[in-house]
């Protein structure tokens, strides 16, 4: 075998060698949990890959668990594109954790060709940072996620697919699978797929922790009101916050 | 000063051909056409027309019975004038002096734009590049002034081209004594009258007096035989590009599917991008209108996101609106107007400042053309208490750069909703899907008195499958609401 051409071949990021073919100092932003980080082979979320997230019910936690990556990545001055979220993300929660609103562009399709084709484009032309895509109504086959991609592996973004969970089963050309699961503190990860290292870490990463400790009701928050009324007289032990106390317990 | 002469003599036939959409990879022949006027007589032929034997000034039926499939058509007066003023605007790239004279020529005066292209050699290249490109049939010469070039443009060979070179005020001279009489460009009458005294060559009018040739020729003749040569009193015209541009294209043969008029959409775009280049400007609306057989025309708009100049982002642009059209009557013209220029700096800056091949409007102007305007936009911050009012959609890219908030807010869900469904009390206990514990609150949120009165005690609940949700007791209707999911 001549052995120039295999050391050609083995110089193809886009080749499997198992374990050990893929670097780990590939170009990758920190997702911001250190289990995460950790844990991966890529050292945080892999730029220039297709990552895919599978779970169940709203698709909305997902978010949360990206939101450091796409803090950081707002500073370029490049689009953060979400594609068919269910919900449009709320701003001033973006804002709240450090990612810069004017970067966001939520794209809106009416069909399963356009999600694809705006994916890819959002891909190809290189002025987004990020691209999210809710792919949970989506009946992409393996040929149109393989082109995402390539379209991936021809950008320096981070690209993430959102699918249902039922996906796991099937296969897919995405470098990194991972399912998640709400849990009480947080959302637990597990890795069943990713290029270049095993499989199979489990991960608990907490979220919003500082709201998941239960307070003793009723206690004062800080009053938001433009009303007319004092609000330092203005008494938050009202009807409302009693049967909220109520509530409570 | 330094003329190069652009003669067409076939436009009225090589436009039509050439706003055929005809895939120029393609093998299917031509189509041969001949163009006829007033008189029922041909007066220009396509190539293979001409190769079967089809002539100018032949009949028609003639021309039929030469050519059984040939298609003939009337002549358009118009169209070549067009033609030569898109060539004259391709050449204002070239030099900014430069005049038509109709039928079917073009002169440029290049001399001071010699040094700038690197010699008359790559001049010639650009112009002939360009004329292949358009599939015009040409003749191509330099000459001193504007008459000797266009002199030399009638010639089998014309001097100075093989290779080109700047000829001297002798060369010319020399290159015009060898031409024979018929060649000059005087009225038949007046190449009569030089033959009756026994002129056959120029070289013979040059060796006569100017007394002599004043006394034994017209005054015209005079006139134009010192028009070819150079002196110091030669005027220079300076082109001034049209303020808007507008090119319509007439087709052949109808055409029955919107991507069936991408070839010559491309050719119309890469003029508008000449054009664009040549005036300095950009724009960030032009319009297509495509003509039906019936006299309908349908506008296709392309609004841009940033000002574009180049023809290729137009051209891609107009392939994602053309994609989904389907025609409800064959096309027989194409309109493309563009009379929205900008000549401001500032608007030729990307949105974000970045070096990129692509800028970030490129992607807004992609999914305009492809999706709806509608279909994408960024969010805007606003300053208000209510959660709902402090986020509104806006036009992507019309925001500036907000950096966090340095001031600690109660939190907020990652989606909030704009139209909360109401929750279940069942019990003590609040409901939605499953049961809800409460775990943080309350944040009160009275506010609009003076317009739509809002009060509201919001809380942070967690229900049985995790979700952390934010969640609201309206004090006005006395009811609780799921105002929003944090994850």
């Amino acid at each position: 075998m001549n052995t120039v051409n295999l050391s050609q071949l083995l110089k193809r990021q886009d080749l499997w060698q198992g374990t050990s073919g893929l670097s780990h100092d590939l170009p990758h932003v920190k997702s911001g949990f250190h289990q995460i980080d950790s844990q991966l082979h890529f050292n945080g979320w892999p730029l220039g890959h297709s990552i895919e997230l599978l779970c169940d019910g709203l698709h909305i936690g997902e978010l949360p668990l990206l939101m450091p990556a796409l803090s950081e990545l707002s500073q370029q001055h490049r689009w953060i594109a979400l594609i068919n979220p269910p919900i449009t993300p709320y701003a001033p929660a973006l804002q709240a954790a450090g990612v810069d609103t004017s970067r966001i562009l939520i794209i809106r399709t009416q069909d399963d060709k356009d999600l694809l084709w705006a994916t890819e484009k959002a891909l190809s032309t290189g002025t987004c940072s990020a691209v999210i895509s809710w792919m949970h109504n989506s009946d992409a086959n393996n040929a149109q996620l393989r082109r995402l991609q390539l379209a991936a592996a021809q950008s320096d973004c981070l690209h993430v697919q959102i699918h249902n969970s039922d996906q796991a089963q099937k296969a897919s050309p995405a470098s990194l699978r991972i399912q998640l699961n709400a849990t009480e503190t947080g959302t637990e990860l597990n890795v069943i797929k990713q290029r270049g290292s095993a499989a199979g870490q489990h991960l608990d990463v907490a979220l919003f922790s500082e709201l998941r400790d239960e307070q003793q009701p009723p206690q004062q928050w800080p009053l938001f009101s433009d009303s007319i009324h004092d609000a330092a007289n203005h008494s938050l032990i009202d009807e409302g916050t009693a049967v909220a106390a109520t509530a409570l317990h | 000063m330094l003329w190069v002469a652009i003669r067409l003599p076939y436009l009225q036939v090589d436009t039509l051909n050439n706003e055929q959409v005809i895939d120029p990879h393609s093998q299917v022949p031509e189509p041969s056409i001949a163009i006829y006027n007033n008189s029922k007589r041909i007066i220009q032929a396509s190539s293979n027309a001409l190769e079967q034997g089809v002539a100018e000034g032949m009949s028609m039926a003639t021309a039929r019975a030469l050519c059984e499939k040939i298609q003939l058509l009337p002549e358009r007066i118009d169209a070549p004038l067009d033609a030569l003023r898109s060539l004259q605007l391709f050449s204002y790239r070239i030099s900014p002096h430069s005049t038509i004279e109709a039928p079917d020529s073009l002169f440029i005066e290049i001399s001071s734009t010699l040094k700038v292209f690197d010699g008359l050699d790559s001049i010639l290249a650009i112009i002939t590049k360009e004329l292949a490109k358009r599939r015009w049939r040409h003749h191509v010469s330099v000459g001193l002034t504007m008459r000797a070039a266009a002199l030399f443009s009638h010639c089998a060979q014309p001097p100075f081209l093989t290779p080109p070179s700047v000829p001297t005020q002798k060369q010319q001279q020399r290159a015009i004594n060898q031409l024979a009489i018929n060649q000059l460009q005087c009225s038949s009458k007046t190449i009569l009258s030089l033959s009756k005294i026994g002129i056959e060559y120029c070289d013979q009018i040059n060796k006569l007096t100017a007394d002599d040739r004043k006394r034994t020729l017209s005054e015209d003749f005079n006139q134009y035989w010192q028009s070819l040569i150079p002196s110091g009193n030669q005027t220079r015209p300076t082109f001034t590009p049209p303020s808007q541009f507008q090119e319509r294209v007439e087709f052949l043969n109808t055409i029955n599917s919107a991507n069936g008029l991408l070839f010559v959409c491309n050719r119309l775009a890469q003029n508008l991008g000449h054009y664009l280049i040549a005036i300095q400007g950009h724009t960030c609306e032009l319009l297509w209108q495509l003509h039906d057989i019936e006299g309908n025309s349908l506008d296709i708009h392309i609004a841009t996101a940033q000002p574009l100049q180049q023809y290729q982002p137009i051209v891609e642009l107009t392939r994602l609106k053309l994609e989904p059209i389907k025609l409800k009557q064959p096309i027989d013209a194409l309109t493309l107007v563009c009379d929205q220029i900008t000549y401001d700096q500032q608007n030729q800056q990307d949105l974000f400042s970045r070096n990129d091949q692509h800028t970030p409007a490129h992607l807004l102007n992609l999914l305009a053309a492809r999706l709806h305007e509608q279909a994408f936009f960024s969010l805007d911050i606003q300053p208000q208490h209510q959660p709902e009012l402090a986020q509104t959609a806006v036009k992507a890219g019309s925001t500036e750069s907000v950096q966090a908030n340095e001031i600690a807010l109660p939190p907020r869900p990652t989606f909030l909703l704009h139209n909360p469904p109401p929750l279940k009390m069942i019990g003590n206990q609040l409901c939605w899907r499953s049961p809800i514990k409460l775990l943080k609150g309350p944040e009160r949120i009275e506010t609009g008195w003076w317009f739509i009165p809002i009060n509201r005690d919001y809380y942070v609940g967690q229900d049985q499958e995790h979700r952390l949700l934010w969640i609201f007791f309206d004090r006005l209707k006395e009811n609780w609401f799921l105002a929003g999911v944090f994850s």
